[in-house]
């Protein structure tokens, strides 16, 4: 146990603290009172029963009696009303930190976010809260360390009379002998020993313990992988089609029986180190009660004094013992801990920029992405290289490409989620980082072709602070095309998406979760409206009524449409062919066909050879 | 829903003990008979204590007798040490081995719709969550009902003894019991009523949360702004669901505090009884050091009786849940035996009749009246807008649903009359969605295990899937596993070469109906243009239902089913049904304008004539 040790328990404490001020004092006072509680009673005890053997009078009896009822009662009453408490709070305390790491993930930067090493910390402090008790156990487990250290001081201090020595005029060789301190130091001794015993046991256990741990984290996550796929609905149809119980069984199985081969082994190993500690203490025991039993038959001490000596040796081993375990296991969850902390505590990387973006009616904005290459940060495969294009106003530009050219790696760079590898992207000839983050990204409306809708009432998915009115909200959703679905609704666009939140909540087809979007990004009202494949899960007429409200729909805006439907060129004035990270073609409709040998022209024809007149 | 009383749940999961090995009861029992003496040899010893040093005894005597005692003492608590700790690790093991595996076994291959339905979908969480931990359901029973059964012995046990030495202390433990029983059922009644408003306060609280965390909500939250709104969900949620606690506990805390109340009456009563005993010569010092220790002990057992019992029965809850999911009739068995060996690899033909469904939390039809007689070898494709009902019919057809009234026959058998699994081996489809399964591509491919995959065939799919050059260049080959989960080594394919991962998959199951519901709606054109050449050989001798959005694809089929409000509108080759001018011809009309090449006025008010 070293500093640091100690500065990341007093860290953790300072967490509690933060989160709930009075939650660890409250745990301290239970813990003095759980603790003095068995001593009150052992000593009262003691004492009425010396106090038969000497024949004091029934009153003096009887005041050991109210002070044992006295003294107990109120320290019962306080462990009732402070477990009540601790209770409640060790049940919150957790929720709050979860509360905190949300927090956090929202404020992250999108590419951290992103990267595997976000994720990691996420999970590891998700877990490190939840898993493993995370902050109300911790101080629920320092609470218990310490009332066994209090314990431990309560008995250390009864243990004293182990080296009481009476006055015995003529003594025996035996009466010598158990009337020094040597029976003391002979039980001592065998207290040290056994605790030596203990610690070695628990820390071996712990490492057998860890080391299964580490072992088994691939084969369990393997085997949770393995186990869940029967309980995901959304592969129910493959399974059944394609017959694969037998294979998801098997392999099940596999991973099943070596993650039980692994954890039998453990557990044979951790029952015998525990057993031996259970009868290295008995010993204990069995020896104090020898020794001190023979110095009362010798009266030299009292019979109750032996009652009181046996159970501080017992309290002794046991509190010094339970001290370490649960030391050890609030140590433990530091570590846990810290993993929330370390992902709290985790800069966001991205220059938030200053200047404040102007306010301009017209809408006047120039996007330019200057010679841009990309990579993201956990390949080195460059998905962008030395991309340049001009984005100018009132613009409808289409991007096509095939899957994977890099069509929405630039949307992500152009809203920021990213910021380019190498070269700058332009707003108004400046550098969009230097801009104010919050500012400049009110400048885009996105409908993202993996888009998200939340539990909320539509209301709230197409504006979350609700300050329009329902009918203005109602008109973007109508241009949209959910007029028919939104007039069919009883609650209108009061009712709730999904069954989160309310239970008469609807579920929404692709193709009305689609113009949800789009209607969420028109109501944002931003110069720019970024649409990728807007229109992939639309039927015909759906997708017909977008590209022919599209001019209304984005007004004077700019836009840029990303769509594997070569149809969406022909509305859009300028389009740019990616392939491979970079523009290759670049131009209108008609000018782009003229070139034979292009991509554009090969996708236009194999498209649109089944449209034409006669096949 | 049917109930089962905690005893009847004992007896279900201790049944299946063995799974664990042939000792585990008995085991279980000697370990029961151990905690019920170890607290009474605990009590006896001081008293032995007493009474030897009160009797002067010899100190040779009085070495024996503790070492008897103590001995015995020491051997019970090292039996159980080491005994309790391996059953609990036994415990675990019968849970996943037995009780989670069953559940898993079963949800592979139930009905479709019992893992679809919402109503399904629930009935599956309830039961997951009564085998999903340590602290739940199954495993919480197989912890708690030991010690149940031996507080409950031993509370009898001491009642007896008490009632020996004086009638008004067990009178006052009597009440004390009835008392504490009646808060925390009372509480327990609470906690029930106030359950589903405290759930749902922490699952809408843990939405909040864990949709923050999510990686794909990331970008729209980053666009539109929405943090504030997670912020004041989290707020709201944390609030509510912190009183619905402290309410909670101040329920169980009446029953605690009585007891504290209980426990000091009890103190008083029997201090002054036992103490005014001995002063009277009635009872010895020793046997006042054991009474004392039995009537404290009595509350020991009082409050593991009570606790044990509170968290059986919440288990209790659990497992009636699990065990009325594992009742839930699988629908899997035909009306007949039916051999499909005969039609496996034959060309079959196919036909609707007067086939309508009902999901099953509808109202209305979503298939009326459906009559379309397939012949062998044809190609079919069903068109509409979304909503009409196309994906039921492939559903239907691919037998995860059964039909409400009306039938489907495959060569004059009815779809009812097969085994529900071997009739699932009579279809390939590529499903809208791509599912990926971690495991090698082989696997994913053929859904079957190493030692069962025909390699030959396998090969022969993936050069036809147009795969060999991506798996010839990989080091492990086919022996490649899909994404990292199960192995580091891992590959991630593209969307594209997923694509081709399921056709293969078609190809390889050879299966004489092949269904492909919306397969192209994510590629590019290129790669759209590969299917459609692809399907021609895919749909070889087979029947073939495609449906699509994109009516470019129509073309290659046979004939056209133009589906609308789950009824067929019109059929035909696509010929015929342009020259019908009706809704396909509408349809197909809006789609293909852009691609002609002058966008006329004219045209588009045409259309809008169609409507």
């Amino acid at each position: 146990m070293n500093k640091k040790t100690f500065s990341q328990i007093r860290n953790v404490i300072k967490m509690s603290n933060q989160a709930d001020k009075s939650f660890f004092i409250i745990v301290l006072l239970r813990s003095l009172a759980s603790a003095s509680l068995p001593f009150v009673s052992i000593i009262y005890s003691a004492l009425l029963i010396d106090g038969f053997i000497q024949g004091l009078p029934k009153d003096a009896l009887m005041l050991y009696v109210i002070k044992l009822i006295v003294i107990s009662g109120i320290l019962l009453l306080l462990r009732v009303i402070l477990t009540f408490i601790v209770d409640q709070k060790s049940q919150i305390i957790n929720l709050l930190l979860g509360n905190e790491i949300s927090k956090k993930t929202l404020n992250l930067d999108y590419q951290q976010l992103e990267s595997q090493r976000m994720k990691n910390m996420l999970s590891s402090a998700d877990q490190g809260v939840n898993s493993n008790g995370g902050l109300g156990s911790f101080v629920l487990q320092i609470g218990f360390s310490i009332q066994q250290a209090i314990s431990g001081i309560y008995s250390f201090i009864l243990m004293i009379g182990l080296f009481q020595i009476k006055q015995i005029g003529n003594p025996s060789t035996t009466e010598q002998f158990f009337n020094s301190p040597i029976v003391g130091i002979i039980i001592i001794g065998l207290i040290i020993i056994s605790l030596i015993n203990n610690f070695i046991s628990l820390s071996q256990q712990n490492k057998i313990q860890y080391e299964t741990f580490i072992h088994n984290v691939k084969v369990n996550r393997i085997f949770q992988y393995i186990a869940n796929i029967a309980f995901n609905y959304k592969l129910a149809k493959d399974i059944r089609i394609y017959n694969m119980d037998k294979l998801i069984i098997k392999e099940k199985s596999k991973y099943q029986e070596k993650y039980i081969g692994i954890f039998r082994t453990m557990s044979k190993k951790v029952s015998k180190k525990l057993a031996v500690i259970t009868l290295v203490n008995n010993v204990v025991v069995y020896v104090a009660y020898i020794l001190i039993g023979i110095k009362a038959l010798l009266g030299i001490t009292t019979v109750g004094a032996v009652l009181r000596l046996v159970y501080a040796v017992t309290a002794f081993n046991t509190s010094i013992t339970q001290f370490a375990t649960h030391f050890n296991v609030a140590l433990l969850q530091t570590k846990y801990l810290q993993l929330y902390k370390d992902y709290l505590d985790e800069p966001t990387e991205m220059y938030k920029g200053t200047i404040p973006i102007e306010k301009r009616d017209d809408n006047n904005y120039l996007i330019e992405f200057k010679n841009v290459s990309f990579h993201y940060p956990n390949s080195e495969e460059m998905i962008l290289k030395d991309f340049s294009i001009k984005l100018t106003i009132g613009e409808r530009l289409a991007i096509v490409g095939p899957n994977g050219a890099g069509k929405t790696t630039m949307i992500k760079l152009i809203c920021r989620l990213y910021d380019p590898t190498k070269g700058e992207i332009l707003l108004n000839g400046v550098n969009i980082n230097k801009y104010k983050y919050e500012e400049y990204v009110k400048l885009f409306a996105v409908v993202f072709q993996d888009f998200k809708l939340f539990s909320a009432t539509i209301k709230n998915n197409i504006s979350f602070t609700a300050q329009e009115t329902d009918e203005t909200i109602k008109e973007y959703l109508y241009q949209a095309g959910l007029k028919d679905m939104v007039e069919n609704l009883e609650d209108g666009i009061d009712t709730y998406l999904y069954t989160d939140f309310a239970e008469k909540g609807i579920e929404v087809s692709g193709g009305e979760a689609q113009k949800i979007a789009i209607a969420r990004a028109l109501y944002k009202d931003s110069p720019f409206v970024i649409l990728d494949e807007p229109t992939s899960a639309l039927d015909p007429v759906s997708e017909y009524e977008i590209y022919t409200k599209f001019d209304e729909l984005v007004k004077n805006k700019t836009s840029i449409y990303i769509s594997h439907r070569m149809a969406s060129c022909r509305f859009c004035n300028n389009i740019i062919v990616i392939e491979n990270g970079s523009v290759t073609q670049h131009g209108n409709h008609e000018t782009l066909l003229q070139d034979k040998e292009g991509l554009y022209y090969t996708m236009w024809e194999t498209q649109s050879q089944y449209y034409k007149e006669e096949v | 829903m049917k109930k089962y009383s905690i005893f009847q749940n004992a007896r279900y999961i201790y049944s299946k003990g063995k799974t664990v090995d042939k000792t585990y009861t008995i085991r279980m029992i000697i370990m029961i008979l151990l905690q019920l003496i170890i607290p009474i040899v605990a009590t006896f010893i001081p008293a032995v204590v007493v009474y030897l040093i009160t009797s002067n005894v010899q100190i040779s005597e009085f070495i024996i007798v503790m070492s008897i005692v103590v001995g015995g003492y020491t051997l019970f608590t090292f039996l159980n040490t080491l005994m309790s700790h391996n059953l609990t690790f036994d415990n675990t093991i019968l849970r996943t081995k037995t009780f989670w595996q069953d559940l898993s076994n079963k949800t592979l291959v139930t009905g479709y719709e019992n893992v679809e339905s919402e109503e399904g979908k629930q009935k599956l969480n309830l039961a997951i969550g009564c085998v999903s931990s340590n602290w739940v359901g199954i495993e919480l029973h197989l912890k708690r009902f030991p010690t149940f059964i031996v507080s409950l012995i031993g509370l009898i046990m001491f009642s007896v003894y008490i009632f020996s030495i004086n009638v008004w202390i067990i009178v006052l433990l009597f009440v004390m019991t009835v008392i504490n029983i009646g808060l925390n059922i009372y509480a327990r009644k609470y906690e029930l009523s106030k359950m589903d408003i405290l759930n749902k306060n922490r699952t809408k609280l843990r939405y909040y949360q864990e949709e923050s965390n999510k990686l794909v909500n990331g970008k729209d939250i980053r666009i539109y702004n929405l943090e504030d709104w997670f912020y004041r969900g989290i707020k709201t949620f944390t609030r509510k669901y912190s009183s619905n606690v402290v309410k909670q506990k101040l329920f169980y805390f009446l029953p605690n505090l009585s007891d504290s109340f209980f426990t000091i009456l009890r103190d008083i009563l029997a201090y002054s009884i036992l103490v005014m005993m001995v002063i009277n010569g009635e009872i010895s010092i020793p046997e006042f050091t054991f009474m004392i220790g039995i009537i404290t002990g009595f509350s020991v057992w009082l409050q593991q009786i009570s606790s044990s019992h509170g968290e059986l029965k919440e288990a209790n809850i659990s497992i009636n849940n699990y065990r009325n999911y594992m009742a839930i009739d699988d629908l899997n068995s035909g009306n007949k035996q039916t051999d499909i060996s005969n039609l496996l690899h034959e060309s079959v033909e196919v036909k609707f009749d007067q086939l309508s469904f009902t999901y099953p939390s509808a109202s209305s039809p979503t298939i009326k009246n459906f009559n379309l007689h397939i012949k062998k070898g044809e190609r079919i494709a069903i068109v509409g807008i979304n909503g009409a009902g196309k994906t039921t019919i492939a559903k239907l057809l691919s037998g995860l649903y059964k039909p409400t009234t009306g039938d489907i026959y495959i060569d004059g058998i009815s779809i009812q009359d097969f085994d529900r699994v071997d009739y699932y081996k009579l279809v390939g489809s590529i499903f809208q969605d791509v599912n990926i399964f971690a495991f090698t591509i082989a696997q994913a491919i053929s859904g079957q295990s190493t030692d069962e995959i025909d390699y030959d065939l396998l090969w022969k799919v993936v050069e036809k899937a147009g795969l060999k050059e991506k798996c010839d260049r990989l080091p492990e080959k086919v022996e490649t596993y899909l994404t990292q989960e199960i192995n580091e080594n891992g590959i991630m394919l593209s969307g594209g070469e997923m694509q081709k991962v399921m056709l293969a998959r078609v190809l390889y199951k050879n299966a004489p109906i092949v269904i492909l519901d919306e397969p192209t709606a994510a590629l590019d054109p290129i790669a759209e243009q590969e299917l459609y050449l692809q399907y021609k050989e895919l749909t070889k001798d087979k029947i073939s239902i495609f449906i699509s959005h994109r009516l470019a694809s129509t073309q290659f089929c046979d004939r056209i089913v133009f589906v609308e409000d789950g009824e067929i509108q019109e059929i035909g080759t696509h010929k015929e049904l342009l020259k019908n001018n009706g809704k396909y011809a509408y349809m197909f009309d809006i789609q293909s304008q852009y691609y002609k090449e002058n966008i006329g006025e004219e045209g588009e008010h045409n259309e809008q004539e169609n409507i």
